[in-house]
C-alpha cells in the first residue's frame, strides 16, 4: 500500500463518485462504500485496538461519523484519504476515552493476552513466515503507544508524517523520530530472533 | 556528517518513507553513496518496514454488515428526534456560534433517550471530540437544520 502521491488523483475515483452520490442522500452508495472499505478498516483499527470485536465498532462508529459529515464532502483528495482521516481520529479518540476509563481499557489487556503466534506448531515452512510475524507482532504491541501509533499511522493509515503529527498533537520532526524508533525496535527484534525477511533480497 | 547515530539513522527512515524534502534527500543520497555501513543500516531499516507492511490484517466476523444496518436505522431515528427536541426548544441554540452551537446541539440529542446508558457515555464522549471534530459536528447542525426545514414540507 502506499500513500499521497499516486497519479489516481487524474483519474476519475469511482468511490468520490459513490460519496458525490450518498451526499446527494443515495443510501445505497453510502452503502456501497461501506461494503467496499469496511473490511479493511477493520485491520486498520484493530492495529489500534487489537481487539477485533472493538474495531468492529469502532468501524461503525467511524462511518456514522462518514455518513454525518457527507454534507461537507468534496471531492478534492483522494475518498480514502478524506476516509481516513476520519478514521484515524476516530480510533485516536476512541483510544483516549479507553484509556481514561480503565474498565474498558481493553486494548492493552488483549494485546498482552493475545495468543503467541510463535508457539502454535506448524508446518516448518509456514511456521517460518508466523514465527517473523509473531515477532514483529510482539514487538509493536509493546512498543510505547506514541511510537506505536506513529507506526500505524503512518505505515496503515495512508498518513503522511505532517499529518500523523496533526493527528497526534506532535510536530512532523517528532513523528519522524518516532517512526524511526518504532523501526528501529522491529529491526533489533529481528536480528535478536535470528530473522531475515523472505524477500528481502540482501546478500546472505 | 555523522553517520553512526540515531539523527542520521532517523534520517534513513524518512528517506525510505519517501518523506524527505527534496534538498535533505541528495544529502542522504549522496552520503549513502560512499558509506557501506550506512547502506547496511538502510537495508536493514528497509526489511524492518517490510515485515510490518507484511504483517496480516484482522477481517471482520460475518455479522458486520448486519450490525451497522441496524446502527445506522438507530442513528436516523435519533436524529430525527433530536430535531424535533431542537425545534421545541426555546431560540438560544441559534444565536450561538460555530463550535458552541455544535456542542448545544450536541448537548440536545444527549436525552434523547437513546437504546442505552452506553449510548449516553458515547455521547458525552462526543463533547470532548468537539474541538477535534469541530468541522464534522457543524456540518452535522448545518444538516439538522436542513432537516427541519424539510420537515414543514411533510406538515
Ligand atoms: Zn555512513
Amino acid at each position: 500500500m502506499d500513500h499521497t502521491e499516486d497519479t489516481a488523483a487524474l483519474e476519475p475515483d469511482p468511490d468520490a463518485r459513490l460519496m458525490l452520490a450518498a451526499r446527494a442522500g443515495d443510501e445505497e452508495a453510502f452503502r456501497a462504500l461501506f461494503r467496499k472499505h469496511a473490511p479493511r478498516l477493520v485491520g486498520y483499527a484493530d492495529r489500534f485496538f487489537r481487539n477485533r470485536a472493538v474495531a468492529e465498532e469502532v468501524v461503525q462508529e467511524i462511518f456514522l461519523r462518514v455518513h454525518r459529515a457527507r454534507g461537507g464532502y468534496e471531492p478534492r483528495a483522494r475518498f480514502t484519504t478524506w476516509l481516513y482521516t476520519i478514521a484515524s481520529r476516530v480510533c485516536l479518540n476512541e483510544l483516549r476515552r479507553r484509556r481514561s476509563r480503565p474498565e474498558d481499557g481493553l486494548a492493552q489487556a488483549s494485546a498482552e493476552a493475545a495468543p503467541d503466534p510463535g508457539t502454535i506448531p506448524g508446518a516448518e515452512a509456514a511456521l517460518a513466515g508466523r514465527e517473523l510475524e509473531g515477532v514483529v507482532q510482539r514487538c509493536l504491541d509493546r512498543l510505547p503507544e506514541h511510537q506505536r501509533l506513529a507506526l500505524v499511522l503512518t505505515r496503515f493509515g495512508e498518513h503522511a508524517y505532517a499529518e500523523a503529527g496533526e493527528l497526534l498533537g506532535v510536530s512532523e520532526a517528532a513523528v519522524k523520530s518516532l517512526v524511526f524508533r518504532a523501526a528501529s525496535a522491529v529491526q533489533q527484534a529481528l536480528a535478536e530472533a535470528g530473522a531475515d525477511v523472505p524477500g528481502a533480497g540482501g546478500p546472505r | 556528517m555523522t553517520h553512526a547515530g540515531d539523527p542520521f539513522r532517523e534520517e534513513l527512515v524518512a528517506l525510505l518513507d519517501d518523506a524527505l524534502p527534496a534538498e535533505a534527500r541528495s544529502r542522504v543520497e549522496a552520503h549513502l553513496a560512499g558509506c557501506a555501513a550506512c547502506r547496511q543500516e538502510l537495508e536493514g531499516l528497509r526489511r524492518a518496514l517490510r515485515a510490518i507492511d507484511g504483517l496480516p490484517a484482522t477481517a471482520p466476523g460475518p455479522g458486520l454488515e448486519a450490525a451497522f444496518e441496524a446502527r445506522f436505522a438507530r442513528e436516523r431515528a435519533r436524529g430525527l428526534r433530536g430535531v424535533l427536541r431542537w425545534l421545541a426548544r426555546p431560540a438560544p441554540a441559534l444565536a450561538l456560534g460555530g463550535a458552541a452551537a455544535a456542542l448545544a446541539l450536541v448537548l440536545v440529542l444527549v436525552p434523547g433517550r437513546g437504546p442505552s446508558a452506553g449510548d449516553e457515555l458515547a455521547v458525552a464522549q462526543h463533547l470532548e471530540l468537539v474541538s477535534d471534530l469541530e468541522v464534522l459536528e457543524q456540518l452535522e447542525l448545518l444538516e439538522d437544520l436542513e432537516a427541519i426545514e424539510s420537515l414543514g414540507e411533510e406538515g
